[in-house]
């Protein structure tokens, strides 16, 4: 392990929040409302069998390989070089979702509010500030997510002054379309919240490793209900016209007046995604430096997260020359791409090495590494 | 080519070299291989035209293309 650092199982559920939330938690309603019309606050609840898998995926292997990482068991369970190959592939997968995370944060950036600033310095500024963290180690990344998450909660509070406008015959009939439309919205939300498997990388940092599933379905439960909320808000405020605009939350907030004097809360949205995506930048972009790391058995990370970073920044534009390039493949390969390496491979890991153990019968599996 | 890009990107490159190598004199061969080889492969690839050139989205469009008509309508 390359990181000595210890954080609490708690802090663990915390960071991974808006880890997974911080970028649906603006698009969401937009992108499920595209396929389910007037459903789409159901679609919330169908990702907790991605959510589900990813997490007992990450916990079930870690109890099998305590201490370890993907980056370190996938060698242990199919041999090195299948192990290896495989840790790579992943590398490359998560960095190239670091990438894109990093482009969608500066889109929204300067499209709503910095409309003249050059897009790479908006992305370059997030990335230094999210290498600084993960050169940090996990335990600045941690403190740092138990100060900034209930920032990025506290403004969704703002949707509840929406209260008087809000017309909640707008979600009938209920299921008008069948369940399909709702499976469809379903699709991207579900691989925002299998990357909970991302917490493979922080398990072996737990300083109470047996909470550490409580906390991450702790985390889960919180994400699906506050997916949920912000569906209802935005479906119950702006009906079928959720699907029309890119960020309805945005719009919802903007909606906001109070007797001519709380207005132009749009603000606080910034502030929830800054921080927000900070986190979720920073723990992707630790999650790559470590399987990196791990895969090269290098004997400490740190001296390749700048390096990692200009890759981040190359990745956050190579081969998307507008912004409707990146919301294409957030909407058509992402739902299908991000699950691959966060439920599918993770299973197919598992399952080998549960049957390897079966078979062998022998402890091979159970020393910490 | 980008010149500005590339000529950020090389300074990037010149001051991380700077900050990281006095530290990195002291570890592994290993670890020294795997920073110059990243730093490398990012330089290297700030010579592109990124933006305008096939990248791994491009690629696993062509992966998922199958799937991808399931989402599209």
């Amino acid at each position: 392990m390359l990181d000595k650092g210890k954080i609490s199982s708690l802090q663990l559920g915390v960071l991974m929040y808006p880890t997974v939330f911080a970028v649906g938690v603006l698009v969401l309603p937009a992108s499920a409302a595209f396929y389910a019309k007037n459903d789409f606050w159901m679609t919330g609840i169908f990702t907790v069998v991605a959510g589900y898998a990813a997490v007992f995926a990450a916990t079930r292997l870690y109890r099998l390989f305590p201490g370890m990482t993907i980056a370190q068991y996938s060698e242990r369970i199919i041999g090195t070089w299948a192990g290896k190959a495989v840790t790579l592939l992943f590398s490359f997968h998560l960095l190239q979702i670091t990438g894109i995370i990093s482009r969608q944060y500066a889109e929204f950036v300067k499209g709503n509010f910095l409309f003249e600033t050059p897009i790479l310095i908006i992305i370059s500024s997030m990335v230094l500030v999210a290498a600084i963290a993960v050169r940090g180690g996990v335990e600045m990344i941690a403190r740092s997510a138990m100060i900034f998450t209930p920032i990025f909660i506290l403004p969704m509070f703002s949707l509840l002054l929406l209260f008087p406008d809000l017309h909640i015959k707008n979600m009938f009939p209920v299921l008008g379309h069948g369940i399909l439309p709702v499976l469809k919205g379903a699709a991207a939300p579900q691989a925002w919240v299998a990357q909970l498997f991302l917490i493979t990388f922080f398990l072996p940092s737990l300083s109470d490793p047996q909470k550490g599933k409580k906390w991450a379905l702790l985390s889960l439960i919180a994400i699906i209900f506050s997916m949920t909320f912000i569906n209802l808000m935005t479906l119950w405020l702006l009906g079928a016209d959720t699907g029309n605009k890119t960020y309805p939350v945005l719009a919802a907030v903007r909606y906001i007046s109070i007797a001519d004097f709380f207005e132009n809360l749009e603000a606080l949205i910034l502030a929830m995604w800054i921080v927000g995506n900070f986190i979720k930048i920073t723990v992707f972009y630790y999650a790559v430096v470590l399987s990196v790391g791990q895969c090269w058995k290098l004997s400490d990370y740190r001296p390749i997260v700048f390096p990692v970073g200009i890759l981040v920044i190359a990745c956050s534009i190579w081969g998307f020359p507008s912004f409707t390039s990146v919301g294409l493949h957030a909407r058509i390969i992402a739902p299908f791409d991000v699950p691959v390496y966060q439920v599918v491979i993770p299973l197919l890991l598992l399952g080998i090495a549960s049957l390897r153990r079966k078979f062998s019968g022998d402890k091979e599996g159970e020393s910490s590494g | 080519m980008n010149w500005s890009f590339f000529g950020c990107v090389t300074a990037a490159v010149s001051i991380i070299a700077w900050f990281e190598w006095p530290r990195l004199k002291q570890k592994p061969a290993r670890d020294r291989a795997a920073f110059i080889s990243l730093l490398l492969l990012g330089w290297i690839l700030s010579m592109f035209d990124l933006p305008h050139i096939p990248g791994p989205t491009n690629y696993l469009q062509h992966i998922y293309k199958p799937l991808s008509g399931w989402l599209k309508h």
